[in-house]
């Protein structure tokens, strides 16, 4: 669901400022700054950047905290004016609704197989395509390098109906196979992973050479960990992409028991019931769990990746 | 139902809308064909191989794509495993799409992969598009072959999927928008909490005094208000009797009626005597929850939502709530017309074989039997389509326990039969739903004059149908 995706996205960028704004504190000190030391003021400044940072934060999350608070309601409640804040009277059990006859623990499992598959696929075709860029000397690299690039350019509604062909007549429709594999591969994978390759001194290739590394020893041992900030980024991307889906599952499934997604499911749990909505709202808490923890985990990493070489 | 329609889908409409011009090009060929033969056509159809299947031995599966909500699916479940015990020929397995717009995404990529089902249930706004994919076989092929009568059907549904004297689809999930009204709010108004407004100028003078007693009216911004209200005064909204008799090319609702119902609405909201919401996203219900909470006196919703807010709102869980419902406001009480009905259409894929074309009207005209009709309107609130199925224990029971279900009936079996009020059928159908609407908001919004905003979507939908009959 956009929705989803959209509050993926904003709680990647939010996590950046605070950690973006705390380095440049200590370093900072009296390097930077060759006037007369105005503490006062600069104490100040923190301070206000750090209530704007709280008070953008808040804006962020109040969506998801009325969300949480709604698919605990009861369904009288939802109309009460003006809506309450807080659940009284909480009713743990629409989670359970949407988990059990919702489906929601079928549908995570499908998700999650899906999204473990799409992104390995992406870390691995990303990191050894991206080396060759990065290191190996071949004929046309530019040009294919570019085409990498411009398949960026193309949205999935374009090669929809081709993969959807394709998919079909190698029988792998409604099955792990078609939802995951036309996803294997990505140009922005592989341009992030080339960028962060490319920040590896030469020197370094050199030295791994003379101690007898071949290409696969220094991209495992050497290439791959330096890189991690950026594989960190890249695998959460494409967690974000896999999981959020929604147009592919929906038309590369079907048949009597269909491999539906928890996108898919979430719709399905929604239907047109105004009843339902705490349900269907608890339903969408279940799927964006897995995001937010995985953003938790990564969250340093991603950071790290997303402001390097901003100031080189 | 109309209430289903979240905003995100729009994209996938698009991209429907895309998958549907990559793919029908052999097929487009086929349905103008089809579509311009003058009226009586009924000849030219394609065959329906009804006496193979009776002599065909064994069981014939089919798959049926529904579009029923959670809610309602249990009701469409028993009446398929009523069918599939009832008889050993065919053998019916439901599969559950998520909703309209989903369906016919998952249909319009099915053509070109050849993932069809062999029955689906469309929304009304996709007659058109349906026909122009070539990919069904109209059900009066069945018809013909099974001499079937409809003489027991309602009109005005019927005829909604009826193009050119040709009866594409079975109306299956009707509804109809009726008038949903708190009676205390009323009382407290001073207005008789047992009159809901009949007219159009009625609701506008009953909103004012429910905004002048501390409530209003709820005015969910949806799109088909226009033509409910042409309808209801018997008047066209595109040309080619409502595109009809041949393709609709413009629009033609530029007249004074649709003139004063756009100033009615406009002066209703501009007052503040209407609040208006959106028909999808997170405030499509704002109407009905502000109807909970007594902010309002009243509001239009499909009569398909008449159950859940019958659960919702008339179990006394509020006190301030007293449930009443009314017909549709009709746009004057001297001129006649009628409500036009909507909903979800079966339709049968000419894409299988010829056998499960057979079969699958077996199970159509099953789904459609006086019996099954009523299981599925006392089940659901969806209007019973049929005339004898009133007269069943079933429907007798639910129109004696709640009035309210027998108002939409009433609405859409009274009144005038003609094209103006069967609906319209046109190719961009939600795209020139979109004009009309935003010419609405125009209206509201920035004060826009209500001729003029008649003009401008007039004009607007013009362009749209003109783009659209432009790729065929």
């Amino acid at each position: 669901m956009p929705a989803e995706r959209n509050r993926g996205a904003f709680v990647v960028t939010d996590l950046a400022p605070p950690d973006e704004t705390a380095p440049p504190e200590p370093p900072g000190a009296g390097a930077a700054d060759p006037g007369p030391p105005r503490r006062p003021r600069r104490r100040l400044r923190t301070l206000g950047s750090y209530a704007l940072l709280t008070a953008f934060a808040i804006i962020i999350l109040f969506p998801i905290y009325v969300t949480v608070v709604n698919s605990l309601l009861a369904p009288d409640q939802l109309v009460h004016q003006p809506p309450p804040l807080f659940p009284t009277n909480p009713q743990w059990g629409h989670y359970v609704t949407a988990w059990t006859s919702g489906s929601m623990s079928k549908y995570m499992a499908t998700s999650a197989i899906m999204t473990g598959i799409i992104v390995a696929g992406q870390l691995v075709t990303s990191i050894l395509a991206a080396y060759a860029f990065a290191f190996l000397r071949f004929p046309f690299k530019r040009t294919l390098f570019v085409v990498c690039l411009a398949t960026l350019m193309i949205p999935l509604e374009v090669t929809f109906i081709t993969n959807l062909d394709t998919v079909t007549s190698l029988h792998w429709f409604n099955t792990y196979e078609g939802l995951s594999v036309p996803f294997l591969a990505t140009g922005f994978g592989i341009f992030l992973m080339r960028q962060a390759f490319l920040q590896i001194p030469r020197d370094l290739q050199e030295a791994a050479q003379l101690d007898g590394y071949g290409h696969l020893r220094f991209m495992t041992r050497v290439a791959v960990p330096l890189a991690r900030p950026s594989l960190a980024a890249l695998a959460v991307f494409s967690f974000l992409g896999a999981w959020n889906q929604y147009l592919w599952p929906l038309v590369s499934t079907g048949g009597s028991t269909p491999l539906y997604t928890v996108q898919l499911g979430l719709k399905q749990l929604l239907g047109s019931q105004v009843s339902q909505i705490p349900v269907s709202l608890a339903g969408a808490v279940i799927a964006f769990v897995p995001l937010v923890i995985l953003l938790l985990i990564f969250q340093k990493q991603l950071v790290r990746s997303l402001t390097a070489g901003a100031v080189k | 139902m109309r209430t289903d329609r979240p905003l995100h889908l729009l994209r996938f409409r698009l991209v429907a809308a895309a998958l549907f011009v990559t793919s029908g090009v052999a097929a487009t060929t086929v349905a103008t064909a089809a579509v311009s033969e003058p009226a009586g056509a009924a000849t030219k159809l394609p065959g329906c191989n009804l006496s193979a299947l009776a002599k065909h031995q064994g069981t014939e599966n089919i798959t049926f794509w529904e579009s029923a909500s959670s809610a309602n699916l249990p009701v469409l479940q028993g009446i398929a495993s009523a069918f599939n015990s009832s008889q050993s020929k065919v053998h019916v397995t439901l599969v559950t799409q998520n909703g309209y717009d989903d369906t016919w995404t998952k249909y319009t990529a099915g053509l070109s992969n050849g993932q069809l089902p062999d029955v689906v249930q469309l929304q009304d706004d996709r007659t058109q598009e349906a026909i122009d994919t070539g990919s069904f076989l109209p059900v009066q092929s069945c018809m013909n072959a099974a001499k079937y009568s409809t003489d027991d059907f309602l009109a005005r549904p019927l005829a909604y999927w009826k193009v050119n004297g040709v009866q594409w689809a079975m109306p299956f999930s009707v509804s109809a928008p009726i008038v949903f009204y708190n009676q205390n709010s009323f009382t407290k108004a001073g207005l008789n909490p047992n009159n809901p407004p009949l007219t159009l100028p009625q609701m506008v003078s009953d909103a004012k005094a429910l905004k002048a007693s501390g409530s209003g009216m709820g005015l969910v911004l949806d799109p088909w208000h226009l033509e409910t209200w042409l309808a209801s005064a018997n008047q066209l909204f595109v040309n080619n009797q409502n595109g009809r008799s041949t393709r609709a090319t413009k629009a033609v609702f530029n007249n004074k009626t649709a003139d004063s119902i756009f100033s009615q609405l406009r002066q209703m909201v501009r007052s503040g005597d209407a609040t208006t919401n959106p028909s999808t996203g997170p405030d499509a219900y704002d109407n009905l929850f502000g109807m909970g909470s007594g902010k309002y006196g009243m509001t239009i919703e499909t009569s398909a939502a008449l159950g859940q807010i019958t659960q919702l709102l008339g179990q006394g869980k509020y006190s301030s709530v007293k449930l009443g419902i009314g017909p549709f406001p009709v746009y004057s009480a001297s001129v006649k017309g009628g409500i036009e009905p909507g909903g979800g259409g079966v339709y049968i894929s000419n894409k299988v074989p010829a056998l499960e074309q057979a079969a699958s009207w077996t199970f159509v005209s099953y789904l459609m039997n006086t019996q099954s009709v009523a299981t599925w309107a006392a089940g659901t609130g969806y209007i019973p389509v049929r005339k004898s199925s009133t007269q069943t224990a079933a429907v007798q029971h639910v129109w004696a326990t709640d009035p309210g279900y027998k108002v939409a009936y009433n609405e859409v079996n009274n009144g005038v039969n003609s094209p103006a009020t069967s609906g319209s059928v046109i190719g961009p159908y939600a795209d020139v739903r979109t004009d009309v609407l935003n010419a609405e908001i125009s209206m509201y919004t920035q004060g826009v004059p209500a001729t003029k905003a008649v003009n401008s979507a007039q004009s607007n939908v013009d362009q749209t149908i003109a783009e659209w009959n432009s790729r065929l």
